[in-house]
């Protein structure tokens, strides 16, 4: 399946991030969200949360747009 | 020895290093640096410092914490650390383990307290610290540090400390890999200071980071160029070489984190819960707001007892040095200049420890987060993110709380911005000012029948400064601080139940920085306000010699008056058994005692024409009168300009500094002061204040940037006077042209 930005995810979904851009790249990774990561998007709104190994990661919408993530397979 | 505890924010490194060391612990800066350095002696071996590294989410620095974490660990800010102490979240290990590898790759000796084992349970998390040990190489002992489980075990450890790690474990992908000793070697011949050990994360640090790459132009030209031919050279063949460090190290992590942790049931998601109400796109900030407004009106009328009982304080000790030493100069300076201007800063100080009780407990509950995150759609309008809003708000109380509140902004260039705008909030400072003129000048009547033209003149004051804050920000972002468009991520921490003692003790720290560092800066700046105030001397006022005199003589007149009526008797004493059979005994003593008051208020009134012609000759009144064609054109005349003069210590001074101008006694925004002021007049008979001239001086003081202690923080802050200096003209700039903007514009309408 081809790679769709985190904003693109409804709430609760499992997802595995492919690709990671932007001005916050480096941020980004520090934080763990890089590629291979699982996250789950827990709030898409205005802004987004995701959850990441235990912890939630707030995002302003533009960052999010700039991780790139396909479905994980269960 | 000495002991860093280091490791990612909020893991509960504080919490740990209060556990380890009790209350003794100093809380310095970093030399040169405004990040704090906690640093303490381990309960029961005095011999061992502990030190509180600021959080770090990895050695490769990206804020000024962080670039200051690293610069302790290789020992170039002070005597590298003998043991690291990494504290780690058991419930988020891959992440945590990032910056342990890298520490570990110093070559420093490092033991690993797997902290907040309670939380990773409650979630379902099964931590095996063993299985950890193993597959790092290093002691690791799992802690609870907010219950203190575990901390004996921890401090074993740390007196027996292990070896450092001599080999890297991690592989670095081979067409980097390759690279790296030819730059180890270059760099070596460059920089022999840099120790053998640290040379390969230099190295890596120099590749992946901009920043880090440049401090070397200078010391290590050669290499520099390498380096950047290697980046081309990289960037032609399509190697990742930016990420290779990254990658290479969680592709270790991944495996150990993942053999460590199992999950055993279903997270627990009352965060998530809780969540999904304060960070709802419509819920959220309406519980952001309704909070707001709680602390806000906590914090300015729960302060109002403690600040006038220091008030009371303040004047009583002045009175008591100034009945026990004897009359003269040296007294003066001490109860007008230094009790009294000490405490103009002492008073705040209930605000600001309510307001850091309340800041303190967003922080702790893990609220703080979240308040950013909502705000952030906001303030990405005009360039700042959501980190600012609480600075921001602050500053409505006290611009010094929300400049120090700046710091837990993640972006230096951010948290300049909103130092620099900070001033422009109404603080409280400001309020004794408009609620003197606005009393005095506008009408009492209610636009609509609704809404009182007087509360709606404070509002606007109010919100002329937000939103000149906002514009500001905004030009500063584009002109003076451009860069790349500030984004927004942020981890949001579990809500946590906030811990009372960590509180009061951080509060009673902060509260101690400003009253300490801030208070030093007053103190001069009382002092020599003082002296320009009275000095040079004018000992002669002829106006109040004659007042003296002829109080003098009504008095005895009216003294023998009443001896007339009761020939004989000594007036000096009476008995209330007296008075019932003698009537014109009582009146003749009625007459004395009357004539004894009026003589007390002649002589108070002498007193305040003396310090009224005392100002007026002092070096602050000839500053008025030169400053006198300067404010002409907004609407000012010399009194109001040495007002503003003295204000600049402290924007409340210009009330009783008018009031001692203006000779009126008692003047804290009293009646008789806004009578006085109506009824100046300039010799050809046009009044000296009229409402627009009113306007015109409220407008100056909404910008304007009259408080030594905001400018004193702000070089605290920032670490040099350049930024204070801009603050102080860019607002004094600002509110000069904004109150000519009213004045002139005011009077070509056709207003006086
Ligand atoms: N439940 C739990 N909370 C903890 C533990 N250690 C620290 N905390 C809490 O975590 C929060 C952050 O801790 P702090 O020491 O300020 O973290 P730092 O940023 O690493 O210095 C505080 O509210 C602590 O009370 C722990 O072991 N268990
Ligand atoms: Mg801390």
């Amino acid at each position: 399946m081809i790679p769709a930005p985190l904003t693109a995810f409804c709430d609760g979904c499992p997802l595995k991030i492919c690709s990671v851009h932007g001005c916050a790249e480096e941020r980004l990774r520090d934080l763990g969200l890089r590629e291979g990561a699982q996250v789950e998007v827990i709030q898409n709104s205005d802004k987004l949360i995701v959850r990441l190994a235990g912890c939630r990661i707030g995002l302003r919408r533009d960052v999010a747009a700039d991780i790139f993530a396909t479905p994980l397979e269960l | 020895m000495r002991v860093a505890l280091c490791g990612n924010p909020n893991v509960g490194k504080t919490t740990l290093f209060n556990q380890l060391t009790g209350l003794r612990q100093r809380v310095a800066n970093f030399p040169g640096v405004t990040v704090e350095r906690k640093a303490g002696t381990l309960a029961g071996a005095p011999h061992v410092e502990v030190v509180d590294l600021p959080g770090t989410y990895s050695l490769t620095p990206r804020s000024i914490d962080e670039r200051i974490a690293y610069e302790v660990l290789v020992g170039r800010l002070e005597k590298e650390p003998d043991v690291v102490v990494c504290v780690l979240d058991a419930g988020n290990l891959e992440r945590n383990l990032y910056v342990v590898t890298q520490v570990i790759d110093l070559g420093l000796p490092v033991i690993v307290a797997l902290n907040m084992m309670d939380v990773a349970e409650e979630n379902g998390l099964a931590v095996d610290a063993s299985a950890l040990e193993n597959d790092l190489g290093v002691p690791v002992v799992p802690i609870t540090a907010s219950r203190g489980e575990g901390i004996d075990e921890l401090k074993k450890c740390i007196l027996n400390p292990p070896e450092p790690a001599q080999v890297y474990r991690w592989q670095l992908m081979d067409a980097v890999d390759a690279k790296i000793p030819a730059l180890i070697k270059r760099l070596a011949e460059e920089a022999p200071h840099v120790k053998p050990m640290h040379l390969r994360m230099e190295v890596l640090r120099a590749l992946a980071e901009e920043e880090a790459l440049d401090a070397w132009r200078l010391g290590a030209p050669e290499f520099v160029n390498r380096i950047e031919a290697l980046q081309e050279e990289f960037a032609k063949r399509g190697i990742a070489w930016r990420h290779a460090e990254v990658s290479g190290r969680y592709a270790w992590i991944g495996p150990i984190a993942q053999r460590a942790s199992r999950r055993v049931s279903g997270p627990a998601t009352l965060s998530d819960r809780i969540d999904a109400v304060f960070t709802h796109r419509v819920a959220g900030p309406l519980c952001f707001l309704l909070i707001l407004v709680c602390v806000f009106e906590a914090v300015f009328s729960w302060a109002i007892p403690a600040m006038d009982l220091i008030e009371a304080g303040v004047a009583a000790l002045a009175g008591i040095v100034h009945s026990v030493l004897p009359a003269g100069w040296v007294t003066d300076l001490l109860t007008d200049g230094i009790v009294i201007g000490v405490g103009n800063v002492v008073v705040f100080l209930p605000q600001i420890l309510l307001l850091f009780f309340f800041l303190g407990i967003m922080e702790d509950s893990g609220y703080m987060a979240r308040s950013a995150f909502i705000m952030d759609r906001l303030m990405k309008r005009v360039g700042l993110s959501g980190g600012s809003v609480l600075p921001l708000l602050s500053s409505y109380a006290c611009a010094i709380p929300g400049i120090m509140a700046a710091r837990t902004l993640d972006s230096e260039r951010d948290r300049l911005i909103t130092i620099m705008v900070a001033p422009l909030m109404s603080c409280s400072a400001r309020l004794p000012v408009y609620t003197l003129f606005i009393a005095a000048f506008l009408p009492t009547g209610k636009l609509l029948g609704v809404f009182g033209y007087q509360g709606l003149a404070m509002f606007s004051m109010y919100m002329m400064g937000t939103i000149m804050a906002f514009v500001a920000a905004a030009i500063l972002k584009r002109l003076v601080f451009k860069g790349p468009a500030s984004y927004f991520v942020m981890e949001l921490p579990p809500y946590r139940r906030p811990r009372l003692r960590q509180l009061f003790w951080r509060m009673y720290q902060r509260s101690k920085v400003f009253a300490v560092r801030a208070g030093k800066i007053i103190l001069g700046c009382s002092i020599a306000l003082w002296f320009l105030a009275s000095f040079p001397r004018t000992e002669i006022s002829p106006e109040a010699t004659q007042i003296e005199e002829l109080a003098i003589q009504e008095r005895n007149r009216e003294y023998a008056a009443a001896q007339a009526l009761a020939p004989g008797r000594d007036l000096t004493v009476a008995t209330d058994s007296l008075l019932l059979v003698d009537s014109t005994l009582a009146n003749a003593l009625d007459l004395t005692a009357r004539a004894d008051a009026k003589y007390t208020a002649a002589l108070d009134s002498a007193n305040i024409i003396r310090q009224s012609t005392q100002i007026r000759e002092s070096a602050i009144g000839h500053l008025g009168r030169i400053l006198e064609p300067v404010m002409q054109p907004l609407g000012f005349d010399w009194k109001i300009s040495a007002g503003l003069v003295s204000a600049f210590a402290a924007r409340e001074v210009i009330v009783s500094t008018l009031g001692i101008i203006y000779s009126v006694g008692d003047a804290e925004g009293g009646v008789a002061l806004r009578d006085a002021l109506k009824a100046d007049k300039y010799p050809d008979g046009r009044p000296v204040f009229t409402p627009l001239v009113a306007m015109s001086l409220l407008v100056f003081f909404v910008f304007a940037l009259q408080c030594m202690s905001t400018l004193a923080i702000a070089r605290r802050e920032t670490n040099t006077w350049r930024w204070p200096m801009v603050m102080w003209l860019y607002m004094t700039v600002l509110a000069y042209l904004a109150s000519l903007l009213v004045y002139q514009g005011g009077l070509l309408l056709g207003f006086s």
